[in-house]
């Protein structure tokens, strides 16, 4: 068989798997889109695979590999099936990322197809997002979101995705522009990573944290870039603290608890670096600035139930830091940050995806209390009334209650559920939530 | 092990040296039917990213992947992968957009170009004469990118 007879007869062996895939039951939504855009895919494939000559070996080699992509993607698909994740947390989390993620192509074009499925292993959170120039041929992105299959309920800690709609945005040309110019502008502008030669100073800085140095110590033997910062070190260490700022001002709290829980669980130092990550100390030091930018550090003065109050006190204190940064990892001023995420909120508003705006307590308190009953926390109306008047409540509060309870675990105050417990209670709850949204949305019935 | 191990290779060159191919036959033979409109979607995101010069890095490691790099070797789009990808389409890009007119910014090759595409898939092309002039600055476009990314692949 030769390879272009082989690679004809892959593009069937793929249709096949396709109808295959569909004896499963799919959340709802975008099953049909990704039916019809994968058909689309495999046929044109085959169309351009047809006339090729059999001699022209760059552009077999190029269907091949394109041709094990859509096997790959479609075999994820496969594993995307109801049941194996939380969807209603899924589809908020689509409302949020679309919008920003819409390609500007043409009228009526550009919306990406968001699929989910879980993988092995704790690192496993991320997006892939589509965005290689060697794909032949994509009419809608496929956004394929992957999360850690044992914290397939752990919606809380889902709250990290904020991160990973930075990345998306990332691949959408004209945001790429925006977010380089005036959100990581500010940051690079001035101060202790304005060059490659800056940041490498600054990471060799004698004067660094014990952990830093023994870092440096130990990894430097082996490689002796690890103590460099070059230019890809460099375009990506900045991504990532543009990510995290996206994370905040989209998720807003629990995004925070989120992001430090999982973080420092995987490096309790705080201060590992890779090759296209800064050190966490540094990313925690950024968002301190943001919070108070955001005045969140204020918001504990703004409660009056005293319970209330002392589980954002806490809550404040644990994830946004009560104490300033320490002063090699606070590597931004307190003007920089401001500015970065000024913009950022500027571009997200101009997308058309809504920002986390710090709930007040008269909707914060309810679904507290309703986590303290041990009933899952929405808008939903529990009087009995014959008409219920369920409520509006945007599903980041029913995330920021859940932490909030969950914190209390750190105090060992009161008896709470575990955290399972609490992720579940909070699964359910976004899935009542969601009823209500779409109850609202199929009536134009105005429930708050 | 797996059963054959290579160094990823940089495919944009050959996807865009067909793609300004086929854009190059819509023009000579224009037929207004959606594998057409998804074709010029696809050329209409390398413009955008030549506009934008948004041309950085293709795949966003995930997260958590901050301290276990073998985890970047185990997924099948990190094998190889060296940096910055799909630079060679960029020259000829840039070539092809002095070829048309160099005086053009690239916002307004752009959108001349997306104008052109989104004409030639949708509507009959008028026979007036600057929409003739923008059509044919978009056909010698794509034949120069073709063009280009043959010259680059010797």
């Amino acid at each position: 068989m030769i390879p272009k007879e082989f690679l004809l007869h892959e593009c069937e062996n793929v249709r096949s798997t396709l109808k295959d895939v569909l004896r499963h039951d799919y959340a709802a939504g975008s099953s049909r889109d990704f039916y019809n855009e994968f058909s689309r895919r495999i046929n044109s494939l085959e169309s351009f695979i047809q006339p090729v000559d059999s001699t022209d070996v760059s552009a077999l080699g190029m269907f091949a590999v394109e041709l094990s992509r859509l096997s790959s993607l479609v075999h994820h698909m496969e594993r995307s099936h109801a049941g194996e994740f939380p969807w209603p947390f899924t589809e908020y989390l689509q409302d949020l990322a679309t919008p920003l993620c819409t390609e500007h192509l043409a009228e009526n074009e550009g919306q990406p197809i968001i699929r989910v499925y879980a993988e092995g292993g704790l690192f496993s959170y991320q997006i892939n997002l589509e965005d290689d120039l060697s794909v032949l041929d994509v009419g809608r992105r496929i956004f394929t979101i992957v999360f850690p299959r044992t914290l397939k309920h752990h919606v809380l800690l889902h709250a990290i995705f904020g991160h990973e709609i930075g990345h998306a945005a990332w691949t959408i040309p004209q945001h790429q522009s925006d977010l380089g110019n005036r959100v990581l502008g500010p940051l690079k502008g001035t101060g202790r990573l304005t060059s490659t030669s800056e940041a490498t100073r600054w990471l060799q800085d004698a004067n660094a944290p014990a952990p830093v140095v023994d870092l440096r110590n130990q990894y430097n033997q082996y490689d002796p870039s690890y103590s460099q910062i070059d230019h890809s070190k460099y375009e990506l260490w900045f991504q990532e603290f543009m990510c995290d700022l996206m994370g905040l001002v989209t998720f807003g709290g629990s995004f925070l608890a989120a992001h430090q829980t999982l973080l420092l669980a995987l490096d309790p130092t705080g201060y590992q670096w890779g090759p296209s990550h800064p050190p966490y100390a540094c990313r925690k030091a950024m968002l301190w600035h943001a919070c108070r930018h955001l005045n969140w550090d204020q918001f504990p003065a703004t409660v009056k139930d005293p319970k209330l109050r002392a589980d954002v006190d806490a809550f404040v204190g644990s994830y946004s830091g009560s104490m300033p940064p320490g002063h090699w990892e606070d590597v931004f001023t307190q003007q920089q940050v401001a500015d970065a995420v000024d913009a950022l909120i500027s571009i997200l508003n101009g997308a058309g995806t809504p920002c986390f705006v710090m709930p007040d307590e008269t909707t914060l308190l309810p679904l507290v209390q309703m986590l303290d009953g041990q009933i899952p926390p929405c808008g939903s109306d529990l009087s009995g009334a014959e008409a219920p008047a369920n409520r509006v409540v945007d599903f980041r509060h029913i995330l920021m209650a859940g932490w909030l309870v969950a914190e209390r675990a750190n105090r060992g105050t009161g008896t709470q559920p575990d955290f399972l417990q609490l992720n579940k209670l909070c699964e359910m709850g976004l899935l009542q939530q969601r009823a209500i949204d779409l109850c609202q949305s199929s009536t134009g019935e105005v429930l708050s | 092990m797996t059963l054959l191990s290579m160094y990823k290779r940089d495919d944009s060159r050959t996807v865009y040296r067909i793609l300004a191919d086929q854009a190059v036959r819509c023009f000579e033979n224009p037929e207004r039917n959606s594998e057409n409109k998804i074709l010029f979607a696809n050329l209409t995101r390398l413009l955008e990213r030549y506009r934008y010069n948004a041309f950085s890095y293709d795949i966003a490691p995930g997260i958590l992947e901050v301290y276990k790099s073998e985890q970047r070797g185990q997924r099948p789009e990190y094998v190889g992968l060296t940096g910055k990808t799909s630079l060679d389409v960029i020259p000829a890009l840039e070539a092809a957009h002095a070829h048309v007119d160099v005086a053009l910014s690239k916002d307004d090759l752009v959108e001349l170009l997306k104008g052109v595409l989104i004409q030639l898939a949708t509507s009959e092309i008028p026979h007036d004469a600057g929409s003739q002039e923008k059509m044919a600055k978009a056909r010698s476009f794509f034949i120069a990118l073709r063009e280009g990314l043959k010259e680059q692949r010797r």
